[in-house]
């Protein structure tokens, strides 16, 4: 804000050395001329000099002594001629002092120097006029101009001493003018003033301090639908704030405050599912808070498949949840329907269903309440009953001392939807004990099967599995298991070349080699190959050991044979005997020969697998994987394998799955028990880069 | 995702097509897809221009997947083996090859990523890439020698040392012969089996003398690979290892592998002077 005065004018008097003349008025023959006379004015003609900005004058016989210094017409002279510079300096026509010389001869007389007295008596004073003399102006960096008026002529000047501000100029100025003062930004927290000359004039300046700064942190947030809060905290320059808002259900823990500081935004709960936001401003920043609607969660029960008798009942759903939430309940047959097909909040709602006359039918409704779907089976007319028609081997194996064998039970269960959940139960008998019961909550389904790996460690005994019903008692067949499948499986893994012998890519114009082949076919035992995995591996169904030994890594005899002398002259496509006894190093028929490392040929521990009843199953999960290189392929990749191999033992043998992948040189073959699983045939010698080629899962039974 | 791929693929085999350049594409194409193209490419399925085989492949170096960036590696590894492997007319391998060529710098910054994968198969890489085949042998250019030397001694990797000094037993190296050397004479040195048993097969091709104790001592070692390549090892050098003859003949006496004992009596044979 600016403070403008009305400016004062400042009239200055003539200087003192021209008033109180010594014998003044000086009487005409009368007063002696005396030195003192001239000097005083001297002085007076220098300090009015000074008025116009004029320099001293300079005076002949620069100290008068009275009685030494004898009067000279110069001293008069020079008198005359420093006023008339004075009045040209202030734009007048110099006074007539009665002849423009005075010869050298003339008596210096008191009318001469009354005259001159009288020049300086008509001399105008100067007066200044300072505009403006005080003002305000804001923190930042500021030009003050301060204009000054007065007579022509008139000398004035500016000066300033603060480090806070300087004028452009500080030169003397003659006449009407301006100056401009400028001002630094005040960067302190309080105001200052700053006091300026000019025209002999103080001029003072009240700069503001520095601006108010505000930051307001977070600029924003998002938070629940719940009641919340949200704290902001206010950095600023000691400067006064408030913290103002737009809405109805949100409120400032506190509304002013003063510097830093804080202040916590509360907001209500929003009852509704819309977003809802909250425009505030704090410190003139604005903040944004934006609230969740309400999320709907819905908890419904029941809410698993539900088998209820053919008779004429209400089901009846309850449903969680809160309002605003609202919730539908639809069905899809002509026989049932929902008391309520929707709703706001918790509350429920029954579906009602006629009696199902069916005796062969069973009904089936889909209901979606609230939006969780679920199956509703409505029985047939008939009566409960339950009958097991089980497998049930026949063939005892014969003991052999502490045999450990396992028992691999499952069953098959017809039911009418009696009561809902019904019970069967698996038990395992050996030797008409008890020695494992399992109860599984039943459904009512049409057929029910059930399979169960349970484990008995007898010695030449026999083992029973039972299935029975809840209702009714026993119900169900019985069955008699005297053993478990295969005590262990082998798994054999071999990468081999099937030829006598291979050409080596790196075979050269004058030197064709030979890689030594294995001579065989795809086989379980005997032959020879590049490589070997043998890993045999325990029926998890009889043992809690899953590896009976192995893994078994063999790497075979490479070697790399000259093309020109190895061959048996009479069957070209198969070496000599003499190449394959040669065992002296170099040519000229087996070159050089030596074993491939195994040492990244391996098999991890075999997993066991869990059922779906949370026991161990007669399942386990082998995987092997081998990285090898022919010892004698320069700058080649490995030949790679990854095979995965799951085994389900039952009582007379085993499934399995096998997966993965192996590179598609040499040929690849991997056998359970001397079963072919794998059996591939090689490409070309590239196929050992990657990738590892998968091959699709392979599944089987053997018995 | 394999169809995908294969989309990529088709598109990248057809020319014709107007669409964006291969590389242009395979940059932006799932990683999936860059994998099972890098693929392709390593196992010749695919083919491109010279230059456009560049590019992609420079992208695939670069690629922020450190398994594109080892796909990528052995795709340059398997299209340089293919020239090589003589599967490839001369005119179109020798484009294709010096446009691989381009791609050297940016595998020899790979030799020294982190992750030992990728490190081999820069190794492999290049190696195929700098091989050179003459009517007599395989060779290995002065540069890649000794960076594969230099490599050796910088290298902790087991597998990478194994593979340099196999390298240097089955290719003739070039260029200066003492660092070759040193990493040679290190690799009798220490405790990995197959390091050793390559190192015995280098000592022998570049019939390092200085290294005949050594290899004589390696006849009581205790894997039959390292004592079947020293008998290998000292059978190679001649005339010049006859005195190991008693070592070598003590070692066949307890010597208890038959293929190691016939290697020994081998060595035997070609070492006595004849009667």
């Amino acid at each position: 804000m600016w403070i403008l005065l009305t400016p004062s004018t400042k009239a200055s008097a003539q200087p003192a050395s021209c008033t109180n003349f010594t014998d003044h008025p000086l009487v005409a023959a009368s007063t002696t001329v005396k030195a003192v006379h001239f000097t005083e004015l001297r002085s007076c003609i220098n300090a009015l000099r000074a008025t116009r900005g004029l320099d001293a004058a300079t005076w002949t016989d620069p100290s008068l002594v009275p009685g030494e210094t004898a009067v000279r017409s110069v001293h008069l002279v020079e008198l005359r001629t420093a006023l008339a510079a004075v009045f040209a300096a202030s734009g007048l026509t110099p006074p007539e002092f009665g002849g423009d010389t005075i010869p050298g001869h003339t008596l210096i007389t008191a009318t001469h120097l009354t005259a001159i007295r009288n020049a300086i008596a008509s001399v105008p004073l100067c007066t200044y006029t300072v505009d403006p003399q005080l003002t305000s102006v804001s923190g930042t960096a500021n030009d003050v101009v301060v204009t000054v008026t007065t007579g022509t002529g008139c000398a004035w000047a500016s000066f300033e001493e603060s480090e806070f501000a300087s004028f452009a100029s500080t030169a003397i100025v003659a006449g009407s003018g301006a100056a401009t003062l400028h001002i630094v930004a005040n960067e302190t927290l309080v105001p200052r003033t700053i006091t300026a000359v000019v025209a002999s004039t103080y001029v003072n300046v009240i700069q503001a301090r520095v601006p108010c700064s505000f930051h307001v942190s977070p600029a924003g947030a998002n938070v629940g639908s719940g009641p919340a809060e949200v704290t902001f905290s206010i950095t600023t320059n000691e400067c006064d704030w408030s913290a103002t808002e737009n809405s109805p259900f949100a409120g400032f823990s506190t509304a002013e405050g003063s510097g830093n500081g804080s202040t916590t935004l509360h907001l209500d709960a929003n009852p509704t599912m819309q977003a809802r936001t909250v425009d505030a401003t704090i410190g003139g920043v604005a903040v944004s808070v934006t609230q969740a609607g309400v999320t709907c969660t819905y908890q419904v029960t029941p809410n698993s498949e539900q088998f209820l008798t053919s008779a004429a009942t209400t089901l009846v759903f309850n449903i969680a949840t809160e309002a605003p939430c609202s919730w539908t309940a639809v069905e899809d047959s002509d026989f049932s329907a929902f008391t309520s097909s929707t709703g706001v909040g918790a509350g429920s709602t029954s579906l009602t269903l006629a009696e199902n006359p069916s005796s062969s039918l069973i009904r089936v409704i889909h209901v979606t309440v609230a939006g969780m779907s679920l199956t509703v089976n409505q029985g047939r007319a008939t009566t409960s009953t339950a009958s097991g028609e089980l497998v049930q081997p026949t063939t005892v194996p014969p003991g052999q001392g502490d045999l450990v064998f396992g028992l691999y039970c499952n069953g098959e269960v017809t039911a009418n939807y009696p009561t809902n959940p019904i019970d069967m139960r698996l038990t395992v008998y050996v030797d008409g004990q008890d020695i494992k019961t399992q109860v599984f909550n039943g459904f009512g389904g049409i057929a029910a099967f059930i399979i169960a790996d349970v484990r008995a460690s007898v010695s030449d005994r026999v083992a029973e599995c039972r299935l029975q019903s809840a209702i009714g008692g026993n119900k169900s067949a019985f069955f008699t298991i005297p053993g478990a499948g295969p005590g262990s499986v082998t798994l054999k893994i071999a990468a081999f070349i099937p030829e006598e012998f291979h050409v080596a890519p790196w075979s050269t114009e004058e030197s064709v080699r030979l890689v030594g082949g294995d001579a065989r076919g795809f086989q379980y035992t005997g032959g020879e190959s590049r490589i070997t995995q043998i890993i045999e591996v325990l029926n998890p169904a009889v043992n809690d050991d899953t590896v009976l030994s192995g893994p078994h890594n063999h790497s075979g005899l490479s070697m790399e044979y000259e093309f020109d002398t190895s061959l048996d002259p009479g069957e070209p496509l198969r070496l000599s005997q003499a190449a394959k006894d040669d065992w002296v190093l170099g040519p000229p028929m087996k070159i050089i020969w030596g074993y491939a490392s195994v040492d990244e040929v391996s098999c991890d521990a075999p997993q066991r697998l869990s059922q779906q009843y949370g026991f161990f199953t007669s399942s386990l999960l082998v995987h092997c994987s081998a990285s090898a290189r022919y010892p004698f392929f320069p700058l080649s990749p490995d030949i790679d394998w990854d095979y995965t191999v799951r085994l389900t033992f039952t009582n007379n043998g085993f499934d399995y799955v096998v997966s993965g992948c192996h590179d598609n040189f040499p040929s690849q073959e991997l056998y359970l028990n001397g079963h072919a699983v794998v059996n591939d045939p090689h490409e070309s010698e590239l196929s050992i880069f990657p990738p590892c080629e998968s091959f699709p899962t392979k599944t089987g039974s053997v018995r | 995702m394999i169809v995908v791929a294969l989309s990529l693929l088709l598109s990248l085999s057809a020319p014709d097509q107007p669409s964006k350049r291969p590389a242009l594409e395979f940059k932006d194409a799932p990683t999936a897809d860059k994998k099972a193209t890098l693929n392709a490419l390593a196992l010749d399925r695919v083919r491109f221009d010279a230059n456009e085989l560049r590019e992609l492949l420079e992208y695939g170096l670069s690629d922020d997947d450190s398994e594109v960036r080892r796909q990528s590696l052995m795709a340059v590894a398997g299209r340089s083996a293919r020239l090589w492997y003589g599967m490839t007319p001369t005119t179109g391998g020798d484009q294709e090859r010096l446009a691989l060529k381009l791609l050297r710098p940016r595998l020899v910054a790979l030799l020294d990523e982190e992750d030992e994968q990728l490190r081999l198969a820069a190794l492999l890489a290049l190696g195929n890439l700098e091989l050179e085949r003459t009517s007599q042998e395989l060779i290995l250019g002065p540069d890649v020698s000794q960076m594969f030397a230099g490599l050796y001694a910088r290298d902790p990797s087991p597998r990478i040392r194994q593979e340099i000094l196999k390298t240097f037993a089955l290719l003739k190296t070039t260029g200066d012969p003492k660092p070759v050397a040193t990493a040679v004479l290190n690799g009798l040195t220490v405790s990995d089996v197959t390091t050793v048993q390559y190192a015995l097969m280098a000592v022998a091709k570049l019939q390092l003398a200085q290294a005949l104790p050594a290899v004589a001592g390696h006849l009581k070692g205790s894997d039959r690979r390292i004592r079947m390549a020293a008998a290998q090892g000292l059978a190679a050098f001649g005339v010049v290892s006859r005195p190991y003859l008693p070592q070598l003949q003590q070692a066949s006496q307890v010597e208890q592998d038959d293929i190691t004992k016939r290697t020994m009596l081998g060595a035997i044979a070609a070492l006595t002077p004849p009667q």
